[in-house]
């Protein structure tokens, strides 16, 4: 068997495609199976018979659908084709009327016993089948088909409509095939074959709970009593009044058939009546059920680890129901992610087939799956997808809001009937709100605490860098240390009244109520809980938690506000925390701020706004300004000036604006002493701009053919981190090489080790401004100047001195008694952006 | 407090005679809101209200002189002002306050922003109760001064609602008493003139204190023979035996209000004055209830009506910033009342909920629940609502558990009123036993020398404070009565006590300016603001006391501050 699935594009790319396939009904019978959202019947038919025109003798197997199933992915606005060849197996199919002449339901014996005469033998392993919406008699028909086809799985559902076929022609979900289409008829497609093997199964993640119901009275597809109640009163009150308002509350509590316990029968409720989605009959037992998170990923699990098992995987088939897209949507994308890569094909539907145990049953709200072939097959899956399931617990959150709105009227219940609804929102609890293997209440539960029970001072506690732990450690070695952790704060929370929560692997929280316990005292007993972990054991790994208390937490901003303090706690090491979730509204402004700059430097990237300033430095020898220092300068659309404090911690946080600033202001100092021969200029430069490439070769390759190299200077920060020395000393070799100079910035400022600054042949130091500043205050601060200016007598090069915030004749007087060479500051000459420079 | 944060905004709360429970009542929620705001820093200037200009009056001598303080504060600079003052001219007197945006509390300037009580609602509900309820025609008055304009106020709007209610007024009815706590001859009087008075209202509560002295002489129980109800409904009120009822803010209080109003104005917004509505809190001296206990509502289990017994029972909370790491009292009073209220509803309380309602009880308790209501009031309320859940009659057996935990309510409630006394009580014995030591430390038989105001320094924390700083002047100043005073730009930072631990500060880090005496980073830190006292005695002004704000010490610092003076003045006068 081979199977190809592909998108409907054009009817060229189409027979473009079939030709490629080189089908050949000589060694096979082929069928092609389309699912389209993007037809209606006639045009359906139309294609049908081009591709019949171009496989003459191929099966053809049409649907209608809302959202196709290709290559793991829902899409809404496709029509996928699914091209099958057989090897020796065979394939039949037909397409039969639902109605008969009169225009009533056919019985579902005769339309077993047409099929059967059809599309059925001895061999039939499989039988697709899918009819259209309205055949009440659809579980009947399931259900004989059993008796009628003993062995055979079945798989497919109802047709549903897209979008576009409703809106644009008011269609139903309709079968077709080549010959015609019909909004009331049944296709199928049957595989039969000595090799052809398959297995069928399904997901629901429905979860029973409660006793056994029985329908004591239908009336046509309503279910009118319940153990001889009225069904849709006894429904509500077991919900609440809401469903009245909000019936999509009863596709979260759908009843399921008590002999397979999670097969739901999808049902409607409106004004205190229940439908079925089909005719379900008298005399049934039903069981009340919720679908929930962990239940859907237990489900797919079991699904997948068969599948995968399953050794003829040739083709895949799978079957969604749409409401199931539509109430759980994340959980529907996860679960198809998992066949991604195989050559699974399918489309949603409204009821589906599937198989229970070898058992047909009609049902709903489930996703079926297929695997068919005739040799062994492999296909790639996805397994990793279950690692990841996050995802899910966030279609619980209907489910939750529900179980919160029952606990809050708790509070109020007039009469005790309501105690149905309790105890159906504490079956829901136990089975969300708790974690799956210790039993331990979890975030939603944690969430649902600060919501309505007033827990709203809660410490987040969590274990960092475990995976490095297990390289060193035996995982029995890590499980124990875990669970004494847990065990531990648990026990703590217990003693002391807090509830505890594991929110996960590792990752644990305790809550506090705000009305039992003042914040004070609960910081206190953390603290405690964090000594209590930190000591160590010989049987356990010493583990060290970090704890973050936040304060007046609610649901929506714990979260945030947590993940901000741990990056705070990162930045600063520190391992215990303190947060008032209000205080984080203030961060908003710098955030703002923060944007606000990226703007501005933008547009002074794009609107050529970076504008060198240029601050004379007084040569105090020569009494005169012939050198300038560059000074980068912003100016946004207001003509607002920025100053680098304002802007250039944003632009390296954004390391490119960074670059692009640098590089702007390099081009255009360069550009305008080019050709001027008797004034110099000095740059800064950044480590970062050092190891780029791209300025660096810039300034070599400037350098290399400027007419008065020496008048370029490179101020190099001394205090920055400087982490790689070898690339900065090759760096300043090079300028020297190529005729430039270098000077040391804030010299004396940082911690700088003095052989490094040694190696960096460096032709002029700049004394940091604080020092100068202060020189005439402090004693310290003059020696320090005394100091550097020694320096000069001892270099073996030649090294000139310059003092930066020069502000007064003071402060002047005392660097001329050093012999510094050069001064820089407003007593001289202010940063302008031009170059024309007057003593004052 | 920093100097080098600029955007903290430093409020000067301009007030005198700090220890009236009217003052504090202020101050306590003007700090209170600024709790929690980091960029606001009150700081309080105490004078005395001196209502005398008679030369050789002492008190009149000596509250000249520890007004003198203002003199001083006026070189600090504030960024606003709060002004409590019955008597306004103060801030007209120096130029620096005029130019600072201000807001006015419980004062009617004309062209100025105020916050004011709407008298009107609380005094038109009281006497509409007490005439159309009890059928009262006799109702009198204990008025204020005449230049006090919020008396006169009262008195229009008494006299306007006696009308209204078609009852005659005469002047009979009214007398003027001084506004304190010393009303007695006033009150004799206006008894005397009106032997069969059934109500009467005092213009403030302090004013009521000499009434009941006079009704308690001539064998008269307010509440009982005659009604009696006061204004402001400070803590006091609900302190007198038997406790006053009187008219209060219902919801923000002034000084709260007044904060808001202010940095709005320094916001740059444009504010308009405010009145702030007010109701009758009923109590001992005049039966009233503010709200209906109705078993309908308690039956339902309500959120709102479980929160509005809340605030009736703790009346006070509501009116005060709480702070955001403390037991939310509110929250916790609804949770065990809830059970209790759902328990008799169901008619099931198992042992467990039992103790867990005790337990939520006690934490209630434990956590200063007291503080926002007086003993009476509370009990009061618990005991309807006590009576109201027991008439319903649901089940005996949970009414029986219920009972035994309204007991224990009211028993903690007792207990924990009686804990705070005697801590007061405590506190006042240590707080005596400080200053007799502080005395004896400074007093030697010795002859004083250079030392002796060293010493006097050396045992300024026997003094009592908590955290508080000593600026002393280079010389003492002199004032001079009628003069303004002259005082030195710079003061020196002598010592400061921090968590009553003593720290001198050497000589060559003490010079201040003056404008800098609330932000030396050697103050304790203080969240609540400062408060400074003049140090002085006689005509000697030595320096100034800050203290980290304390309610207690509102009562007692002036009292310590002088017996300060006085250790300065003897050691440093034989020096000379």
């Amino acid at each position: 068997m081979f199977t190809w699935n592909f998108q409907f594009i054009s009817r060229a790319k189409l027979a473009e495609t079939l030709k490629q396939l080189m089908l050949d009904s000589g060694k096979g019978d082929i069928l092609i199976r389309i699912h389209t959202a993007i037809h209606n019947g006639d045009e359906a038919v139309d294609m049908a018979r081009f591709i019949k025109s171009l496989v003459p003798d191929a099966y053809i197997f049409g649907t209608s659908t809302s959202a196709v199933i290709n290559a793991g992915r829902l899409s809404y606005d496709q029509c996928v084709i699914s091209v099958t060849q057989m090897d020796e197996g065979r394939v039949a199919s037909v397409l039969l009327p639902l109605q008969d002449k009169k225009g009533k339901p056919r019985d579902p014996d005769a339309l077993c016993a047409d099929l059967k005469d059809v599309a059925y033998d001895a061999e039939t392993r499989l039988l697709l089948t899918f009819m259209t919406g309205g055949y009440y008699e659809a579980y009947h028909f399931v259900d004989r088909c059993n008796k009628y086809f003993p062995g055979v799985q079945m798989v497919g559902g109802v047709t549903t409509a897209s979008d576009i076929i409703q809106k644009k022609f008011e269609g139903k979900g309709f079968v077709f095939n080549e010959t015609c289409w019909s909004d009331n008829g049944m296709i199928f497609a049957s595989f039969s074959g000595e090799k052809v093997e398959s297995y069928t199964s399904y997901v629901s993640g429905a979860q029973s709970i409660g006793d056994e119901l029985e329908i004591t009275k239908m009336a046509g597809n309503k279910i009118i009593s319940i153990d001889g109640v009225n069904a849709g009163e006894q429904y509500r009150r077991g919900i609440g009044d809401k469903v009245r308002e909000d019936h999509s509350l009863a596709n979260l509590f759908p009843f399921v058939y008590s002999e397979y316990e999670d097969i739901p029968v999808m049902i409607g409720y409106f004004d205190d009546k229940l439908c079925a989605n089909h005719n379900i009959e008298v005399g049934k037992k039903l069981k009340r059920s919720f679908i929930y998170d962990r239940k859907n990923l237990a489900d797919n699990r079991s699904l997948f680890g068969r599948i995968e098992n399953f050794e003829k995987a040739e083709t895949i088939f799978a079957y969604s129901c749409k409401d199931r897209a539509a109430i759980y949507p994340n959980c529907v994308k996860w679960e198809l992610s998992i066949y991604e890569n195989s050559n699974i094909c399918g489309c949603l539907t409204e009821g589906e087939i599937a198989c229970v145990n070898g058992v047909n049953v009609f049902s709903s709200c489930t996703f079926v799956v297929s695997v068919i072939g005739e040799t062994e097959a492999v296909q790639l899956y996805n397994p990793y997808v279950f690692a990841n399931a996050d995802s899910l617990s966030y279609d619980n959150r209907k489910l939750l809001d529900y179980i919160m709105e029952v606990e809050t009227a708790s509070y109020k219940d007039e009469n005790r009937s309501d105690d149905d609804i309790l105890s159906l929102a504490k079956d829901c609890e136990s089975k969300i709100l708790y974690t799956e293997h210790e039993e331990i209440p979890n975030a939603a539960a944690m969430n649902m605490d600060i919501k309505i029970n007033g827990y709203d001072r809660v410490c987040l506690i969590d274990v960092l860098d475990t995976n490095s732990m297990r390289s060193v450690f035996s995982e029995g070695m890590i499980d124990i240390t875990y669970k004494s952790y847990v065990s531990r704060c648990s026990s703590f929370a217990k003693e002391k009244g807090y509830r505890f929560y594991v929110i996960d692997k590792w990752q644990v929280a305790i809550g506090a109520a705000s009305f039992k316990v003042s914040l004070q005292g609960f910081v206190r007993d953390m603290n405690i809980l964090q000594k209590l972990l930190s000591e160590s054991s010989d049987d356990r790994i010493a583990i060290v938690p970090v704890f973050c208390v936040v304060n007046e937490c609610n649901s929506e901003n714990i979260k945030s506000v947590y993940n901000m303090a741990r990056l705070e706690m990162m930045n600063k090491n520190i391992q215990f925390y303190v947060r008032d979730a209000e205080d984080d509204t203030l961060d908003e402004e710098s955030i703002r701020e923060k944007y606000h700059m990226v703007n501005v430097i933008n547009y002074a990237l794009s609107h050529d706004k970076v504008i060198p300033y240029f601050q004379g430095i007084y040569d105090n020898k020569k009494h005169e300004i012939h050198h300038f220092e560059s000074l980068m300068r912003l100016e946004d659309e207001n003509g607002v000036i920025y100053y680098p404090g304002s802007f250039l911690e944003v632009a390296r946080s954004f390391g490119l604006l960074y670059d692009s600033l640098s590089f702007m202001m390099i081009t255009k100092v360069f550009d305008i002493f080019k050709n001027i021969k008797d004034k110099s200029v000095s740059i800064n430069l950044s480590m970062r701009d050092i190891k780029n490439t791209e300025i660096v070769d810039y300034i070599y390759e400037f350098l290399s053919t400027a007419k008065y190299p020496n008048n370029f200077v490179f101020e190099i920060l001394e205090n920055e981190d400087v982490d790689d020395y070898d690339a900065l000393v090759r760096f300043v070799d090079s300028i020297h090489k190529l005729g430039g100079l270098i000077s040391i910035d804030d010299f004396g400022s940082g911690y700088s080790n003095l052989q490094h600054i040694a190696n960096i042949h460096s032709d002029y130091i700049k004394i940091d401004g604080s020092i100068v500043r202060n020189c005439c205050k402090d004693q310290e601060s003059e020696n320090l100047v005394a100091l550097i200016s020694g320096w000069k007598n001892l270099s073996i090069r030649e090294i000139q001195i310059v003092a930066e915030f020069v502000e007064n004749e003071e402060i002047q007087k005392k660097l001329n008694r050093y012999g510094i060479d050069y001064s820089q500051g407003y007593l001289f000459s202010k940063p302008s952006p031009s170059l024309e420079v007057t003593l004052d | 407090m920093k100097s080098s944060n600029e955007n903290v905004k430093t409020i000067g709360l301009i007030h005198e005679d700090i220890f009236t429970d009217f003052a504090k009542e202020i101050i306590h929620s003007v700090v209170h809101a600024s709790i929690g705001r980091k960029d606001i820093n009150i700081i309080v200037i105490a004078g005395r209200q001196d209502d005398s200009s008679d030369p050789l009056d002492r008190l009149h001598q000596y509250k000249s002189v520890y007004n003198s303080i203002y003199d001083l504060e006026n070189m600090v600079k504030f960024d606003g002002l709060i002004v409590t003052l019955p008597n306004t001219n103060i801030v007209s007197r120096y130029k620096n306050f005029q130019e600072i945006p201000k807001v006015y509390v419980a004062a009617d300037v004309p062209g100025e922003t105020a916050v004011n009580y709407n008298d009107e609602m609380g005094i038109r509900e009281t006497i509409d109760y007490l005439v159309k309820v009890c059928g009262y025609t006799k109702l009198c008055m204990l008025g204020g001064r005449d230049e006090n304009a919020d008396a006169q106020k009262r008195k229009r709007i008494f006299i306007q609602c006696l009308e209204e209610n078609g009852l005659e007024y005469s002047e009979k009815q009214y007398e003027k008493s001084n506004m304190s706590v010393k009303s007695e001859a006033a009150s004799l009087r206006l008894l005397n003139r009106n032997p069969d008075v059934q109500a009467i209202f005092c213009v403030n509560d302090q004013s009521a204190v000499g009434l009941y002295e006079v009704m308690k002489r001539r064998g008269l129980t307010p509440g009982r023979e005659i009604k009696v109800f006061g204004f402001d409904n400070t803590r006091m009120a609900g302190e007198m035996v038997p406790s006053l009822s009187s008219i209060g803010p219902d919801s923000a209080t002034l000084g709260q209000t007044a904060l808001e109003l202010l940095l709005a104005k320094l916001a740059g917004n444009e504010v308009n004055s405010v009145e702030i509505p007010t109701r009758l809190f009923g109590r001992g001296s005049l039966d009233y209830e503010m709200y209906e206990y109705t078993t309908k509502e308690m039956l339902n289990v309500d959120m709102a009506f479980i929160y509005r017994m809340f605030d009736d029972c703790l009346y006070r909370y509501k009116s005060e910033i709480i702070d955001r790491g403390a037991i939310d009292l509110r929250r916790l009073f609804f949770e065990f009342l809830s059970k209790m209220l759902i328990a008799m509803k169901n008619r099931v309380m198992s042992d467990e909920q039992y103790k867990e309602i005790a337990q939520l009880i006690d934490i209630f308790f434990e956590n200063g629940a007291m503080k926002y209501t007086d003993a009476n009031k509370f009990l009061k309320s618990v005991d309807r609502l006590q009576h109201a859940m027991n008439s319903s009659q649901r089940s005996i057996y949970v009414n029986s558990k219920n009972n035994r935990l309204f007991a224990r309510m009211k028993d903690k409630a007792i207990q924990s009123q009686a804990i705070a006394r005697r801590m007061e009580t405590k506190g006042y014995n240590l707080g005596r036993e400080n200053i007799f030591e502080f005395n004896i430390q400074t007093t030697g038989l010795e002859a004083a020398n250079a030392d002796s105001v060293d010493n006097v320094i050396a045992n300024y924390n026997r003094l009592g404070f908590t955290n508080s700083a000593l600026y002393m002047f280079e010389d003492p100043v002199i004032y001079e009565m009628n003069k303004k005073v002259r005082f030195p730009s710079t003061l020196k930072l002598k010592c400061v006590v921090r968590s009553r631990e003593l720290h001198i500060i050497p000589n060559e880090k003490q010079e201040t300016p003056v404008e800098n005496i609330f932000i030396r980073e050697e103050l304790p830190a203080s969240p609540k603001g400062y408060t400074a006292y003049p140090v002085f005695c006689g005509k000697y002004i030595f320096g100034v006391v800050v203290t980290a704000m304390e309610r207690q010490l509102l009562d007692k610092g002036e009292y310590i501050t002088s017996q300060l003076g006085r250790a300065f003045y003897m050691n440093w006068a034989w020096d000379q």
